[in-house]
C-alpha cells in the first residue's frame, strides 16, 4: 500500500511545526523518518493519522483513512510506550483493540508470544519498564496485521537483543510487500534497517531518497592517501583534479574527494610517488544526516538556539 | 458495530467500572433500607411506600450522583488521562462514530447498573419485610430514575469531553447540582423565571408535573447542547 502525505501543515500559535510537507511511503521497504529533536516528526505522524488537526491530506492507497472500512487493517501505529490504562492488563488491552478489527483471540495470543509478553500478559502495565511498554505498543501496532506500520521511536528503551529482533522483524514485515515507516534517533540502527529515508528539519522536507543515495551525496565520501612525499603528491593531484578536490588531512596524508581509489592511485603511480596507504572512506548515515540537518536544526547542544 | 464491541471491552476490562457499579448497587440498597427508619422515628405516620423508598435511594442522593457521574466520565476520561484516545481514534478515524459509540455504551451501562441497583434495593426491602403499598407507580419510579441518572451520567460525559479532565467530569455534575441550589436560593425570589431555564431545576419541575413540556424541553436542550459542544470539540481538537 502506498501512503501519500500531501502538503501537511501544522502550527502551534505562531510556530510552524510542519510546513507543507509532502512525501510518499512505498511498500516493500522500510522507510526511516529522520529529523533533529523538535523537527516535527511526531506531529507529522499524528497529522498522517488525522489525530492532530491541520492542513493537508494523507491518502492510504488513494483514500483517506476514514474511508477505509477497517482502519486497523490499513495502519497499525505505535506512537508512545505509555499509551495504556495502568490497571488494564496487557492481554485485556490487546483484546480490546482486537475488537476494533474483529481480530481473533488466537492472534492476540500469537502477538503476545511474538513480543515476549507471556510472563506479563496478566499484569497491569503500570509497573512496566519503558522497554516492556514499547513491546506492548508494538504488539498493538501489528495486532491486526495492517498493510502499513507507523512507528515513532520504537527502539527507545529496548535492550540490544530486542533492537536486533525489531530490525529483523520490520525488514521481514516490509519484505511481505507491506509498508513500514519508522522514526528514530538511532541512526546506526536506521542505517542497517531502512532502505529509504525521509529527512525533515523545522517541519520541512530535506531529503526523500534511498539510504545509499543520501550517503553517497555526503561530502565525507573521499579517498585517503598517505605518502612520505605529500607535497609533491598534493601538487600532482591538484593539477589533475583541481584545487577543491584535495585537502591536507595530516602532515603525511591527503583527503581527495570526487575521485575513485583507482584514479588517485593511478595519478600517484604516473608521477612516480610512493604510496603508504590508499583507502576509500564512506560516510555513515549519521554523517550524511548531520550534514543535511546542520542548517535546519532549531536547537543544538552547546550551540544555543539557532 | 466494531466500536460497540471495542467499547464493551474497554468498559469491562477496567476494575473501576465494576467497583463503581457495585457501589451504586450497594448505595441504593443501603439508602433504601435507611429510608425505612424515617417512619420508625415518627410512629404517627404510616410506613413509607416501597416505591418511595427505592426512588428516594436513587433520586437526589449526592453519593449516587457522584457514582453515576464516575460511570459517565469514564468513557472519555480514562482515554484522555492515559493517552489511549490516540489508539482509539487511530482504530476508528471517524470521530462521530466514536462519540456515538461511547454515548450508547454510557447510556446502556448507566441504565443497566441503575436497574440492578433498584432491584437490589427492592430485594433488600422484601427480605427485611419492609414493604408497603401506595406511593408512585413502578413505571413512574422507573422513568424518573432513568432520567435522573442519565442526566448526571451525560453531564459527566459531556464535561469530561469538553474539559478533557477526568476528575472535573466526576465532580462537575455534583458542583452543578449544588450551584443550582445556591443560585436559586439566592436569586430565585427576584428572578422567578430562573429555575425554569436551569437544567436540574427543569428536571425537577418535569418530575413534579409542572409545565411538563417546557421543563422537559429545557432539560433536553441542555443535555443535547452540552453533548453537541463535546462532539464539536472532539472533531476539531487534537487528540
Amino acid at each position: 500500500m502506498i501512503v501519500t502525505a500531501s502538503n501537511l501543515h501544522k502550527t502551534y500559535g505562531r510556530t510552524v511545526a510542519v510546513d507543507d510537507l509532502s512525501f510518499q511511503v512505498r511498500p516493500g521497504q522500510v522507510t526511516g523518518f529522520l529529523g533533529p529533536n523538535g523537527s516535527g516528526k511526531s506531529t507529522t505522524l499524528r497529522l498522517m493519522l488525522s489525530l492532530d488537526s491541520g492542513r493537508g491530506v494523507t491518502l492510504w492507497d488513494g483514500k483517506p483513512l476514514n474511508l477505509h472500512a477497517q482502519a486497523p487493517k490499513v495502519v497499525g501505529a505505535h506512537l508512545d510506550a505509555k499509551f495504556f490504562h495502568p490497571s488494564r492488563s496487557a492481554r485485556a488491552h490487546l483484546r480490546m483493540l482486537a475488537a476494533a478489527s474483529r481480530t481473533s483471540r488466537a492472534r492476540v495470543e500469537e502477538v503476545i508470544s511474538l513480543m515476549g509478553l507471556e510472563s506479563v500478559a496478566k499484569k497491569k502495565p503500570k509497573g512496566f519498564s519503558l522497554g516492556m511498554g514499547q513491546r506492548l505498543g508494538l504488539a498493538t501496532a501489528i495486532l491486526a496485521e495492517p498493510e502499513v506500520l507507523l512507528l515513532d521511536e520504537p527502539a527507545n528503551g529496548l535492550d540490544p537483543q530486542s533492537i536486533h529482533w525489531l530490525r529483523d522483524y520490520l525488514k521481514y514485515y516490509a519484505s511481505q510487500g507491506r509498508t513500514v515507516l519508522v522514526s528514530s534517533h538511532l541512526l546506526s540502527e536506521m542505517e542497517v534497517m531502512a532502505d529509504h529515508v525521509v529527512v525533515i528539519a523545522r517541519g520541512r522536507l530535506l531529503a526523500d531518497e534511498s539510504v545509499e543515495d543520501l550517503v553517497n551525496r555526503s561530502t565525507t565520501n573521499d579517498v585517503l592517501i598517505r605518502s612520505p612525499r605529500v607535497d609533491e603528491l598534493a601538487a600532482a593531484l591538484t593539477e589533475e583534479l583541481g584545487p577543491d578536490a584535495v585537502r591536507l588531512e595530516s602532515p603525511d596524508a591527503l583527503a581527495v574527494s570526487d575521485a575513485s581509489t583507482d584514479r588517485v592511485g593511478d595519478i600517484a603511480f604516473r608521477h612516480g610517488l610512493p604510496v603508504a596507504e590508499l583507502t576509500k572512506r564512506t560516510a555513515s548515515l549519521e554523517q550524511a544526516f548531520l550534514e543535511l540537518t546542520e542548517s535546519g536544526q532549531d536547537f543544538r547542544i552547546g550551540g544555543g538556539v539557532a | 458495530m466494531e466500536i460497540l464491541a471495542f467499547e464493551y471491552r474497554r468498559a469491562k476490562s477496567i476494575r473501576t467500572t465494576w467497583i463503581t457499579s457495585l457501589f451504586v448497587i450497594l448505595a441504593a440498597a443501603a439508602f433504601a433500607y435507611l429510608g425505612t427508619f424515617a417512619d420508625d422515628f415518627d410512629e404517627g405516620l404510616d410506613r413509607i411506600p416501597t416505591t418511595d423508598l427505592v426512588a428516594g435511594a436513587l433520586l437526589g442522593n449526592p453519593i449516587v450522583i457522584v457514582l453515576i457521574a464516575s460511570l459517565g466520565a469514564m468513557a472519555f476520561g480514562h482515554e484522555y488521562r492515559y493517552g489511549t484516545i490516540r489508539l482509539t481514534l487511530t482504530a476508528f478515524p471517524g470521530r462521530v462514530g466514536v462519540f456515538f459509540g461511547k454515548l450508547f455504551t454510557t447510556v446502556a451501562l448507566t441504565l443497566f447498573v441503575v436497574a440492578l441497583a433498584a432491584v437490589a434495593g427492592y430485594a433488600l426491602l422484601v427480605l427485611l419485610g419492609e414493604t408497603a403499598s401506595g406511593g408512585p407507580s413502578w413505571a413512574t419510579v422507573a422513568w424518573q430514575v432513568a432520567v435522573f441518572t442519565l442526566t448526571y451520567a451525560l453531564l459527566a460525559f459531556s464535561l469530561t469531553l469538553i474539559t478533557r479532565n477526568h476528575p472535573l467530569g466526576i465532580i462537575g455534575p455534583l458542583i452543578l447540582f449544588l450551584l443550582e441550589q445556591a443560585v436559586i436560593g439566592l436569586l430565585g425570589a427576584r428572578l422567578e423565571w430562573l429555575p425554569s431555564v436551569l437544567p436540574l431545576a427543569s428536571m425537577q419541575s418535569w418530575f413534579s408535573g409542572v409545565d411538563v413540556a417546557l421543563s422537559a424541553g429545557v432539560w433536553a436542550a441542555w443535555m443535547v447542547g452540552l453533548l453537541l459542544v463535546g462532539l464539536v470539540l472532539l472533531r476539531r481538537r487534537d487528540a
